[in-house]
């Protein structure tokens, strides 16, 4: 059995290999934030048909403990946004008030189930969530429609239709 | 064993491609060289008056790769060994084992693991030998291993800058991995009785869907935990003990 130079060849390669072997964390290649996707349409004159509605300029804050945070503010004619909800509790709400110039605005309470999720090792957990139910004022808001209650790490899911008067 | 290897084979519900394709090549390969060996065998029968017996052999043999590998990789670390005996028919029966524990420790994600492991499986030499005293060999193989795990408690993290971060604790857990492997190698004699070789592995994990909630990074003698389909080497140092041979 003629193999030792093709055995110490492939040693050397082999060993080649050894020490090229990085210890580093593998990048998370899935998105690891779970929101709400919301979609904010109106009615067609008095028709049941939904057309789009943007709002022309939107400020979304949420009601946490936390220093409030002002989203969107300055971004013009939006039609679709998101909103996270709190993985430490069962409820969460959002103030939503469509054009910054105007005072009319709406209270958003989403009620859910919780669910830790394990990603990966590279991602580490995430919590993904069942929406129960939701509720709102109705000063700009007409109507919610629910679309889809699973909010997970999907970002090509719509959850809700806001249907604005 | 035999239950655990039921258990395995009825959890391989989605064999991947590769590892058809495999065990089909292996399959062949072993086919081929099993007729090439009893050719072999039955030459060697021929010249029985001059050789009567190839005699046995017994190798103990100690990974030098996993040390090497310890001192570069910071996360987990391991051993292996191994001790095959020659059967017949250039086919060799080995059994492997080892041990090895990882430290997976980020902010959002920290966790430790400790493992053992054995892995049995026979490996057919491809090539024939050059004469009785030739124990070099070039070889294909198949393993059936089994690692016993314990993962500690793992803590983890979300950050969320909107409702505040949040911290928890996920409770400790020991489950088995089961997997199949391929492999492919070379041993050589040196000296005297001292055999060097490298083996590279392809190994399927039977059991992979049961580790959702949170694979292990490393599973000592299979590798990622969070891999169905991994690849190794292997780099071995083996002392021989042969007896019953011809002294020709």
């Amino acid at each position: 059995m003629k193999i030792k130079p093709g055995f110490w060849i492939l040693f050397l390669l082999l060993s080649g290999i050894t020490g090229c072997t990085k210890d580093v964390r593998d990048p998370c290649l899935q998105p690891q934030t779970t929101a709400v996707l919301v979609h904010c349409v109106r009615h067609f004159d008095t028709s049941a048909t939904l057309i789009d509605t943007a709002l022309p300029n939107p400020v979304l804050h949420p009601l946490s403990s936390q220093p409030q945070q002002f989203y969107y503010g300055g971004v013009k004619r939006l039609v679709n946004f998101r909103l996270s909800l709190s993985n430490a509790t069962d409820s969460s709400r959002w103030i939503l008030r469509p054009d910054s110039a105007n005072a009319m605005q709406d209270t958003l309470s989403f009620y859910y189930q919780r669910q830790l999720h394990f990603l990966s090792n590279a991602c580490g957990y995430t919590y993904f969530y069942h929406l129960d139910s939701i509720q709102s004022t109705r000063n700009a808001i007409d109507s919610i429609r629910l679309e889809a209650a699973d909010v997970t790490n999907d970002a090509n899911v719509e959850h809700l239709k806001i249907i604005f008067k | 064993m035999t239950k655990a290897l039921f258990h395995s084979l009825a959890a391989l519900k989605y064999p991947p491609k590769l590892f058809l394709i495999l065990a089909i090549a292996t399959a062949l390969q072993l086919f081929a060289t099993t007729k090439l060996a009893a050719q072999v065998d039955s030459s060697l029968k021929t010249k029985d008056t001059l050789h009567p017996r190839l005699g046995h052999q017994l190798r103990l043999s100690f990974d030098l790769s996993r040390p090497v590998m310890n001192q570069i990789q910071s996360t987990h670390n391991g051993y292996e060994a191994a001790v095959d005996y020659y059967f017949k028919n250039e086919l060799y029966f080995v059994l492997e084992g080892g041990a090895g524990s990882a430290t997976y420790d980020y902010p959002d994600l920290s966790y430790q693991t400790n493992s053992a492991f054995f892995r049995l499986g026979f490996d057919k030499t491809l090539l024939k030998r050059m004469n009785r005293k030739d124990w070099d060999m070039v070889f294909m193989g198949m393993r059936y291993g089994m690692s016993s795990v314990q993962r500690q408690e793992a803590a983890y993290s979300l950050v969320d800058s909107v409702w505040g971060s949040t911290n928890g604790i996920i409770p400790a857990k020991d489950f088995l991995a089961y997997w199949l492997e391929l492999t492919g190698g070379v041993k050589v004699e040196v000296l005297r009785n001292i055999m060097l070789g490298w083996n590279i592995r392809a190994r399927f994990l039977l059991n992979g869907r049961s580790f959702t909630e949170l694979s292990p990074i490393y599973i000592a003698g299979f590798g990622r935990g969070d891999k169905t389909t991994v690849f190794d080497f292997n780099f071995y140092v083996a002392y021989t003990f042969r007896w019953g041979g011809s002294k020709h």
